[in-house]
């Protein structure tokens, strides 16, 4: 916003030429600004699929309990340690204030992870990859997810949930 | 009627309260539907996914 009100009339005066250059040119650079914007949201592999599938919690719980039965290898802590093969879905479930199952997944195959909440609003942040998720309960996000590195990582939460929010840490165990 | 157009536009253009209000106002609504359209269309988890999630071994 100008600080001085422009004089009475500027509405019926003629543009100047050195003005209407420097409107050529802002709205050029918004254009290729948007066009960039746009393009990179379509072309940039940086954003996480747009499949989401409304359910409820009881529903999904249900599809996570089946889907672990199928794969599961063990248990820690009396959380399901889950192996699930390459292509294969992997249902992740949080709830305060834990992350079910543990995963024990294979470096470079892709695996497509269904994750819900089961009562409010988590965070499904890998780390140290730094790959992050806003979880609502009553929806079902797909995620394809290939990992690329092996080794140990941890699932957190990183939306305030409660007193122990702090301990909701879960694991993912990526091998060659 | 183009010169009241005209003037319309003027007193809207010399007004930076009105503009302050008006592009807020036009976003707000915008994507307050814009979510509302979002969150009504989400398809239920298809029934043939759940088949093979519940379909055992």
């Amino acid at each position: 916003m100008a600080i001085l009100a422009p004089e009475k009339g500027w509405w019926q005066k003629k543009v100047a030429s050195d003005e209407k250059t420097w409107i050529m040119f802002a709205a050029v650079v918004a254009l290729a600004l948007f066009v960039l914007m746009v393009g990179w949201h379509l072309l940039g592999k940086q954003n996480p699929s747009y499949i989401v599938y409304s359910t409820s919690p009881d529903e999904f719980y249900k599809l996570a309990q089946a889907n672990w039965a199928k794969y599961k290898v063990g248990e820690e802590a009396g959380i399901p340690v889950v192996q699930p093969p390459p292509d294969a879905d992997v249902f992740v479930l949080a709830s305060t204030w834990k992350w079910e199952p543990v995963l024990v997944l294979k470096k470079g195959a892709n695996y497509k992870f269904h994750v819900s909440s089961m009562d409010l609003l988590h965070g499904f942040s890998i780390q140290p990859v730094n790959m992050n998720f806003a979880i609502h309960p009553g929806y079902d996000y797909v995620l394809t997810f290939k990992p690329t590195s092996a080794g140990d990582f941890r699932l957190m939460c990183n939306e305030y949930c409660g007193p122990g929010h702090h301990t909701m840490i879960g694991k993912i165990k990526v091998e060659d | 009627m183009s010169e009241e157009q005209a003037g319309f536009i003027e007193k809207l253009m010399d007004n930076p309260i009105g503009l302050l209000v008006l592009s807020n106002g036009v976003l707000l609504v915008v994507y307050f539907l814009w979510g509302l359209f979002e969150i009504e269309t989400i398809a239920p988890i298809p029934d043939a996914l759940k088949a093979i999630i519940l379909g055992g071994k």
